[in-house]
């Protein structure tokens, strides 16, 4: 029950204080700056923890060994992933459910081909995104070359690799 | 991955969901056997379970969602094309090799075949609410979160 607790409880804390600082600025780098929120109440959760069990060491709701700590730290860090895995869809429109919302807004006559080729061109859903490998330090630009920085090669490799393991094609 | 490579005809995401199935029966077997053993209490019992299904099943959502970003994600089809050209690329030489109508067909595609829409004399429908759902919750986190519906607003 305590690692349960604890492990859901600070992710609520991190996700609590991502959110209050979200509604008073949104961060240029959104997903490094929240990692570095649920670093930092992970972190200080762990030590408070630690610090209040040696004033109640017999508290059945508090983590008493080294492996609860453990435990306790991979659920949130688990959690943490899952929520950091999901933001990128919330950050970014997704072309999927773009046209899935386009469709159901053009209600029972339906939706053209042409006009969701219209409403999604290469300024929706090319363009942000070659400017997002730019923010975030995957990419550079020499002129008006893109190259790739070594972060942006590492996970190019990362891909070929895995999705060659898979035989599956480019994707995209 | 044996799955996946084994079999093409029944496609990646059953490979995937057969894989996260016998995962967490293996997980269900392993954790009854270990408190059989140990002789726990119930509700620590089902706590711990609690636990531990949460973890394998968020590590699952991380696994699936690695394999859905080579799938689906732009910024990982530019950062390929990108890097499959040692001069490096300019924007107009990635939009001609990957590109709007391109990231269309592809959607449509997987929507058509998947049945979540159906197209009649040139118009799309939705044909199976599941993607309308998980676009609501989007939106909702979106407006929510980032007080907005879309980025480009």
């Amino acid at each position: 029950m305590t690692v349960l607790l604890w492990g859901i409880l600070i992710f609520v804390f991190g996700f609590a204080l991502h959110f209050l600082i979200w509604k008073v600025r949104l961060p240029q780098r959104q997903v490094k700056t929240f990692l570095q929120i649920f670093f930092g109440v992970w972190i200080i959760s762990i030590f408070s923890l630690i610090g209040i069990e040696n004033s109640f060491p017999d508290n059945p709701l508090l983590p008493h060994t080294l492996w609860e700590y453990i435990h306790i730290s991979f659920l949130t860090l688990v959690i943490v992933l899952s929520y950091m895995n999901t933001y990128p869809g919330i950050e970014a429109d997704s072309p999927t459910l773009v046209i899935v919302h386009a469709i159901k807004n053009a209600g029972s006559e339906g939706l053209e081909k042409s006009s969701l080729e219209k409403k999604l061109n290469n300024d929706v859903l090319v363009s942000p995104r070659i400017q997002d490998l730019l923010t975030d330090h995957m990419a550079y630009l020499d002129g008006s070359i893109l190259r790739l920085t070594s972060k942006g090669k590492l996970m190019a490799r990362i891909f070929i690799f895995y999705r060659s393991l898979m035989k599956a094609p480019k994707g995209g | 991955m044996v799955t996946a490579r084994l079999n093409t005809r029944k496609g990646r995401l059953y490979s995937l969901f057969l894989g996260f199935g016998i995962g967490g029966a293996f997980i269900l077997i392993y954790e009854c056997f270990r408190f059989s053993i140990l002789g726990l209490p119930g509700l620590g019992i089902l706590a711990y379970l609690a636990c531990n299904l949460l973890i394998y099943a968020c590590l699952s959502y991380n696994y699936f969602h690695f394999i859905n970003l080579g799938e689906t994600a732009r910024r990982i089809r530019i950062i390929r094309e990108i890097h499959e050209s040692p001069n490096g690329l300019t924007k107009e030489e990635i939009l001609q090799r990957y590109n709007a109508k391109e990231i269309l067909e592809l959607r449509m595609g997987r929507l058509l075949s998947k049945g979540q829409v159906s197209l009649e004399n040139d118009r799309y429908h939705i044909n199976n609410p599941t993607m309308l759902a998980i676009s609501n919750i989007i939106i909702f986190l979106k407006k929510k979160l980032l007080g907005k519906e879309s980025e480009f607003e």
